[in-house]
């Protein structure tokens, strides 16, 4: 024990300097704002706290991006690694050592801001708030420290360690925009159907894999809180909670990428050779994977963008020259520009060609042999200040071979596709969502918006609809509450 | 006592040691000679539990080395190039060390006066020769059981040469300290090793007491009526021959009294049987080992 003893002295020794200077930060940081909180001008435009909470959140997450490569650079260079590496102490132990420093650094923002709890009388209310934002804080820093340290451990020189520390945190926000913006898509064709997301899985679950994000989050929510808080009172925490979407799930997540990246971080430095710093990062983890998620990601995200496009082939290009350490054009970069150069012209053409011509297609009525029809429109109550928009939809359970409905249905879906084409829809009056069965045995399916010009029609086609009791029923969905009559 | 049991070792997909086998025993002076890139450091490094074998077994004592933390306990490691903390001075780089070896303070004090090197003057300062003695004289402080030194003199003046040999002398006499230590200087060798491994290409090539493996090497120079013909001298073990017409120069191994017998019969004019140094050795087993690729190829 005398060696992990002398070693944490050692630490102190070499790095107090260090340490007070970011001490002195992080005081200042933490505290100023709260010193300057009673001569805010606008006192209620924020809660008490506000900007050190901002100032914590900051230096938490740049402490976790930056302590991994602080506490392990060490392996990233030939001499220091034949200095730490004979150092009558077992590796697994030096490496606890040195990443248990790195957490209590972390940790340490935290702590004072608990402390700084006694400096502002004003804040009594917001105490329990702030301890469990506090707590958070350090347990989603912890957990972007233990991915970044394992990382950093497949690294083999700090150029290519900060490459990761960067590409860490991007992957998340990458990822999770993704996500949400995918599942936006699906919810929302889920939703023509009645259904809603929170029937599936609250966003919180989603959001919680990027620290940065939901730190933010719960930042920007707080003020909303407090502006409840200060007009109806109650327990701040209790309106935090909700306003924040805040879920048992999100703790638990961190506390499990702690603990498993700090596993697989302490197994990856043992396995580490001596002889690999300063080498060229071979592991697949680090260049390959990064490169190929964050443009991959970037490409998905908006292929139809053109610039987005372009920075996901450059940002192809410079990580593989940065993990080559050469500026030399390679044939996987080609491919890359080729295929992403594919992603992008087929999905404007489709735009541009209106699904290559497919969905400007019209059917003569005497060509379908039946339809299935689902309406979706708004109505404007206009006395009804509470309920004054209403959607409503009217489902067909099974595809129907009436002439005059096939007829109304046709004549609607040239109409509403012309207005659509001279760009005359101003207010969408609903949509309508229509599937053919053709003579020749063909299936189309078309999606279309109406407006109030179609009103008629679809007023006409509703009552059709009602009176051959040909829908499963009306399903009406009040806006303001959400909830489904 | 450090035993190398039939050790490889990868530096990728270069192979840098094959199939070492070696014992160097306690309370000497082990030199490791060999030409650049033959795998002495890479040997050092080995030792010190930098690097991990990747064949064989690489003992102190019968323990394995690697991750051993008793076993590293014993082995102080100076590097070609040691490493310094930022800004740091020999003080902070003393109370470093001592935390993990035990430093003699007396000692430490005792050849930093010997030495004339400021001990609060920041390291990245000190002259590339002024560095190197720094961090020798941490080791030599710490005094560990054995204290290994890659390209050690490389930078040194002579009077600093000498000093160190004699400390080293001291330590091994006083501390029963081992030391092993590669360099290209090997007239400096050859005068403080009691004994040496030739390393050539990753594998041992001569190794033992250095005064018997020179003892067993004889430079002779010959001279003859007659033009000498090469065949003359098949009967022994010849490491190279220079034929001149009449002259030759011959590095032959082997027994020096049956040598000299053989070659009294051929009846030359002149016999000479002159003293081999380390360095001359080295040079004539390296430019007959090249010869004999060569031959092969």
């Amino acid at each position: 024990m005398s060696y992990e003893i002398a070693y944490c002295k050692w630490i102190w020794r070499h790095n107090k300097r260090l340490f007070f200077t970011y001490l002195l930060t992080a005081v200042t940081l933490l505290l100023l704002p709260q010193l300057l909180f009673p001569y805010q001008p606008n006192r209620n435009s924020f809660p008490p706290l506000y900007w050190s909470c901002m100032a914590m959140l900051l230096i938490n997450l740049a402490l976790a991006m930056l302590m991994p490569l602080y506490q392990f650079r060490y392996l990233m260079n030939k001499r220091s690694v034949d200095l730490f590496y004979p150092l009558p102490i077992k590796k697994t132990r030096l490496f606890w050592l040195n990443y248990v420093i790195g957490a209590a650094c972390i940790c340490i923002p935290n702590v004072l801001f608990l402390f700084s709890f006694l400096w502002t009388s004003e804040i009594n209310a917001y105490i329990p708030t702030y301890l469990v934002l506090t707590a958070m804080f350090a347990l989603m820093s912890l957990a972007l420290y233990a991915s970044i340290t394992f990382f950093v451990m497949k690294c083999n020189s700090f150029l290519d360690a900060c490459f990761v520390a960067v590409a860490v945190v991007l992957v998340q926000l990458l990822l999770v925009t993704s996500c949400i913006a995918l599942l936006n898509n699906v919810i929302q064709e889920i939703s023509h159907s009645g259904g809603s997301i929170n029937e599936f899985f609250q966003m919180s679950y989603i959001e919680c894999f990027s620290p940065i994000m939901i730190g933010f989050k719960w930042l920007i929510d707080l003020p909303e809180a407090a502006n409840d808080y200060m007009q109806n009172g109650g327990n701040i925490l209790a309106l935090w909670l909700k306003e924040a979407d805040f879920n048992s799930f999100q703790p638990i997540v961190y506390l499990f990428v702690t603990v498993g990246f700090s596993i697989v971080a302490c197994r990856a430095y043992g396995k580490r050779k001596g002889e690999d710093s300063e080498q060229k990062t071979t592991s697949k983890l680090v260049y390959p994977m990064f490169t190929s998620l964050i443009t991959c990601l970037l490409l998905l995200y908006d292929s139809l963008s053109a610039s987005f496009f372009w920075v996901a082939v450059v940002l192809f290009f410079v990580m593989n020259s940065l993990a080559e350490r050469k500026l030399t054009i390679r044939p996987k970069m080609l491919g890359f520009l080729f295929y992403g150069a594919i992603l992008f012209l087929v999905s404007n053409l489709m735009i541009e060609t209106n699904g290559f011509g497919r969905i400007r297609e019209f059917y003569e009525p005497e060509d379908i042999q039946s339809v299935l029809v689902e309406l979706h429109f708004y109505e404007d109550k206009e006395n009804d200040f509470d309920a004054s928009y209403e959607t409503s939809y009217l489902l067909m359970d099974e595809y129907q071979e009436d002439q005059k409905l096939i007829e109304q249905v046709t004549a609607l879906h040239r109409q509403a596709t012309k207005e659509s084409e001279n760009g005359e829809i101003n207010y969408m009056n609903g949509t309508v969502m229509v599937n053919y069965v053709l003579k020749n045995g063909r299936t189309a399916y078309r999606y279309f918006s109406i407006s109030e010009r179609e009103e008629a029609t679809v007023a006409q086609l509703k009552q059709y609809l009602k009176q051959q009791k040909y829908s499963q029923g009306e399903i009406i969905i009040d806006e303001p509450d959400g909830e489904a009559e | 006592m450090i035993e190398f049991q039939h050790v490889y070792k990868f530096l990728g997909k270069k192979q840098v040691l094959q199939d070492v086998n070696l014992t160097i025993p306690d309370g000497s002076v082990f030199g490791l000679i060999g030409e650049n890139g033959a795998g002495k450091s890479t040997l050092l490094r080995l030792l010190s539990g930098i690097y991990q074998c990747d064949g064989g077994k690489l003992l102190l004592d019968g323990e394995r080395i690697y991750d051993n933390r008793s076993c590293k306990q014993q082995i102080l490691f100076i590097s070609d190039d040691p490493f310094q903390f930022f800004h740091s001075t020999l003080a902070d780089m003393k109370r470093f060390y001592q935390d993990w070896y035990d430093i003699d303070e007396a000692l430490y004090y005792r050849y930093l006066k010997l030495f004339q090197l400021d001990e609060y003057k920041p390291l990245h300062n000190f002259s590339k020769g002024m560095k190197r003695q720094a961090f020798i004289l941490l080791g030599l402080a710490a005094a560990p059981r054995y204290l290994l030194l890659d390209e050690a003199f490389d930078g040194l003046d002579p009077i600093m040469r000498r000093h160190f040999k004699q400390i080293i002398a001291d330590q091994i006499a006083d501390k029963k300290m081992s030391v092993i230590i590669s360099s290209h200087d090997l007239k400096e060798l050859q005068d403080f090793c009691d004994s040496f491994a030739m390393l050539e290409n990753g594998t041992i090539h001569t190794s033992g007491l250095m005064n018997e493996a020179l003892s067993d090497i004889h430079h002779i120079q010959m001279a003859f009526l007659s033009e000498v013909k090469p065949e003359w001298f098949k009967e022994l073990d010849i490491i190279t021959m220079q034929i001149n017409s009449r002259v030759v120069k011959l590095y032959v191994k082997g027994d020096e009294a049956r040598i000299r017998t053989y070659l009294e019969s051929l009846k030359p004019l002149v016999l000479e049987l002159l003293p081999v140094q380390l360095e001359e050795m080295f040079i004539q087993e390296v430019i007959h080992n090249k010869e004999a690729v060569h031959h092969e190829l």
